[in-house]
This record gives structure tokens, sequence and C-alpha cells, in this order.
């Protein structure tokens, strides 16, 4: 069964945030291999309705940050796992802090903000794509 | 007699084959859409639905038993061609004004949140279109390859070919009319070959590529639905076009060894081989009311109840429900809310822009004749 992506214009973030993140966290969570053929940036605008650039935006951002790779001839497919260097994964740690900071200053309980992360490593956990299908 | 009861047959059958396929479309519609509105899923539920469709079925049968009055009636005072041919007018110019009471009648149920749906859009993350669009591609190639290399002959037995050749062969398969040689009298079937059989293949191309409408949810079976469907219109057109480049390329070729006087009248094969094609046209429309649905609607089981995204849901881009005008989506074609196939995006210049050149070209070919051009 195809996996699905859904955007809504209303939303806060921009539309190629919100493909970017969907793709990132399906990605993240393994429920597409390494491989994985992904729709061509033509298609994808065309099933969603939106510009290409804002297709091209999300899938040159996910290959910056090594979700996906992008060949000229097949198109875009997901990225083998690189185990992140350790300046790469300082950074991103780093960030993570800034985040979560940036929530606890802006009124998020302590409570909310463990159960708030939880979800989203429950999220990226194996097979979670299919488990909440069924 | 023989006249009066194939006109008579005929328009039975395409009467009893037309009014049938429009009982049977409000039953394999997306659930969600009524006679080209977005309702909702909880709303195509409710009576109110179920009463429009009582009445388009109603309205149906009144339309089926007028044309065959008309038909008939004409028939038994003795003009049996005028009465199939008004009878056939009355069963294709009526469920228009029928469909448009209904689609007034749709739009009053559309709730806001309906509304609210059209800003959301779904997608799979999967590339089964492209294999799709390969086939299509592929089928097209066919059609030009055939048709060129027609043309070619055709040239090639130019110079071989006597100063008058034939221009209408008919059901005796033998020359009717004859017209002076130039190169518009002699290229005009090959060319008309190649448009033809090429004409269906790119509807195949522009199908392939076309906006997939899936519902909202991850894994929703809506877009394998989706994709079955899409396969089926694509081998449909695909078939349909090799149909046409096989049979009209050894028309063609047939055509020309009788003008040059190598055969005295064209092969009964050719004939025959339209059978086929009928059946398979027959066999595809079964595939799409039997077996898929509209966009296929009945393949989704699991996810019927979820909302619908994108084009589909957003009723402000469809003019009458019919018309898909929509400037800043890329698709050059989406599914119908309403009918069988896919609507071209009339606000995108590329899709219009193509389809119109492809169509003037074909009609220019198949009125050439009527103008005394090749005469």
């Amino acid at each position: 069964m195809p996996l699905t992506i859904t955007i809504d214009r209303n939303h806060e973030d921009s539309v190629y945030e919100q493909v970017a993140g969907q793709v990132r966290r399906i990605v993240a969570s393994g429920a597409l291999e390494a491989g994985t053929a992904l729709p061509s940036v033509r298609q994808l605008a065309r099933d969603l309705g939106v510009g290409l650039n804002t297709i091209a935006r999300a899938y040159r951002l996910l290959e910056e940050e090594g979700f996906i790779v992008i060949r000229d001839r097949t198109g875009a497919t997901v990225a083998e796992p690189a185990p992140a260097e350790q300046p790469v994964r300082a950074r991103l740690l780093d960030h993570l802090r800034t985040t979560l900071a940036r929530l606890r200053q802006s009124g998020v309980g302590i409570e909310e903000l463990q159960e708030l992360a939880r979800a989203e490593v429950l999220a990226l956990s194996p097979g979670h794509e299919e488990n909440q299908d069924g | 007699m023989g006249e009066a009861f194939i006109a008579t047959a005929a328009l039975t059958i395409r009467v009893f084959l037309v009014g049938g396929i429009l009982l049977v479309l409000p039953h394999i519609t997306r659930k969600g859409l009524v006679f080209g509105t977005y309702v909702g899923e909880a709303v195509a539920d409710g009576g109110a639905v179920r009463g429009l469709v009582r009445s388009w079925s109603l309205g149906c049968v009144l339309v089926m038993a007028l044309s065959l009055a008309v038909g008939y009636s004409i028939g038994l005072a003795g003009s049996p061609l005028a009465g199939n041919f008004i009878g056939t007018a009355v069963l294709l110019l009526s469920p228009p004004i029928l469909y448009l009471r209904m689609f007034r009648r749709a739009r009053v149920l559309a709730p806001p949140a309906a509304a609210r749906q059209a800003a959301v859009s779904s997608a799979p993350l999967s590339t089964h279109a492209s294999k799709t669009e390969t086939f299509a591609k592929i089928v097209l190639a066919i059609c030009l390859a055939t048709g060129l290399a027609t043309i070619a002959y055709a040239a090639v037995s130019f110079r071989s070919m006597p100063a008058q050749v034939a221009t209408y062969l008919g059901f005796l398969r033998r020359t009717d009319e004859l017209a002076d040689k130039s190169l518009v009298s002699v290229l005009y079937l090959p060319c008309l070959s190649m448009l033809l059989s090429s004409l269906f293949a790119l509807l195949g191309v522009f199908v392939a590529g076309a906006k997939r409408s899936v519902r909202a949810g991850t894994g929703s079976d809506s877009a394998a639905a989706q994709e079955t469907y899409n396969s089926v219109q694509v081998q449909t057109f695909g078939g349909i076009a090799l149909f046409f480049s096989l049979t009209l390329t050894a028309f063609a070729v047939q055509y020309m060894r009788v003008a040059r006087g190598e055969i005295q009248s064209l092969s009964y094969y050719l004939l025959l081989i339209f059978l086929p094609m009928l059946a398979f046209m027959f066999w595809s429309l079964l595939r799409i009311l039997g077996g898929s649905g509209q966009g296929g609607a009945l393949l989704e089981k699991g996810s019927v109840d979820t909302p619908l995204t994108g084009g589909l849901a957003d009723n402000t881009y469809w003019v009458w429900g019919a018309f898909y005008v929509n400037r800043d989506d890329p698709s050059m074609m989406v599914e119908d809310r309403f009918g069988l196939g896919y609507a071209l995006n009339l606000g995108n210049w590329r899709a219009v822009l193509s389809m119109g050149a492809v169509l003037l070209l074909v009609l220019t070919f198949v009125v050439l004749p009527f103008t005394g051009v090749i005469q």
C-alpha cells in the first residue's frame, strides 16, 4: 500500500516545509528502504496541485540533509543511512536543545514537553507508519 | 425492411448501452462526490443524496423511453434512418440537462466543512505512474513510427500510381470515387491514420501523467485504487491507439495497392479487424464500470469514509462540476467528478494548447474530404 503525504495550504508552515517534514519523518522511520524511488518532482507537484519549484525546493532541502539522493536520470531515491560525524551530531544535538528550550520558554510544561518528545521519538520507530494505518 | 431493421436495432442497442451507463454512474462515483459537487463523505450517506440518485435514475429511464418512442414512431412513419438519428439526438442531448438539474440540487448539500477540506492535498509517495507513463510513451512511439512508415510507403508508391486514384472505398470494398493524383489525395489516408492513432496514444500519455487524487491519511488504499484505475484507463487508450494504428495502416496500404491495380478490392479481414477492437472497448468499459469504478471508487474499501483532498474536493475550481479550471495546478488532466475518465485542466495553457492543436489537426483531416480539396 503506497504511503501518502498530506499538505494543508492553511497551515502556518510553508508547503515545501510540510513536504520535506513528512518525507523526512517517513524516511527516518524506515517505512521506505534505502534506494526506494520517490515520485518525480513533476508527479508530486501534479498530485499535490502545487508548483514545481515548491517540490524541487523540498527535495533539495532533503538532499542537503542527507535523507534523499537526487540523480538527473533516475530521479530522487531514499539515501542510505549514514552515521553522522561527531561535529554534525554535536550540531544537531545543539539544535535539539535550542528547540526544547524555546518550547519551554514559550510556556510548554515539562510533562507536556516529555509527552511531545516521546511521541516524536515513537513516530521515528520502525513500522510506525504501518501501525498507524492498521 | 433490412434498412429499417438495422436502424431500429442500432437505436435500441445504443439506448440500452448509453442509458445503462448513465444509470450506473452515480453508483461508481467516489464517495463524497455527488453529481459534480463535493458534499463530504458524511452527507453522501444521507437521504437527500439517495433522493437525488432516485431522481436521476427516473430521469434516465424517461430519457431512454422518450428516445425509443421518438425513434420508433418516426421509423414506423416511414423514415427509419431519421428515426434513428432523432432518437439518438434525444438520447445524447437530454442527459446534460438532467445532469445540470441534479448538479444544482447537489450544490445546496455541500457543507462549509467541505470547502475547508479543499485546502488539503494528499499524494502517494510511489512511482507507479512512471511505469504507466512509459507504456503510454511506447504506444505513442509505435503509432508515430507506423504512421511515418505508411506515409513513406505512400510517397515511394506515388510515381507508380495511375493519374486517378480512389478516394472513397464503399462497403463493397471497391472504388466508389476517384480523384486526380496529388500529394493530398495520396497522402490523405496515411496521414489520417497516423493522426487518429497518435491522438489516442497522446491521450494515453496525458492520462498516465494525470493528477492522482487520493484521500487524506497515510497509507490510504485510495492511492492503490487510483493507480489501478489509471492503469486501466491508459491501457484502454493505448489499446485503442494500437488497434487504430494496425487497422488504418493495413487499410491505407491496401488502398494504395488497389490504386496501383495490384489488387481489385480490399480484403475481408480489414472489416473483421474492427470486431476485436469493439470487443476490447466493451471489455475496457466493463473493467471500469464493474471493476474499478470512476477514479477507483469501487476499490476504495478501507478509506472510503476519509475525506477526499485537493482538486477533487475543491468546488471552487469546478465549473458546473464538469470543467476543471485551476491556473495554479500544474496538472494537465484530473479525474472527472462525475462520468468516466479524466477532464482537462482548462487553467493549464499547455494542456489546452496541445490538446487544441491535435484536435484541430484531426478535425481538419476529417473535414478535408467534404471541402472538395481531394475530389
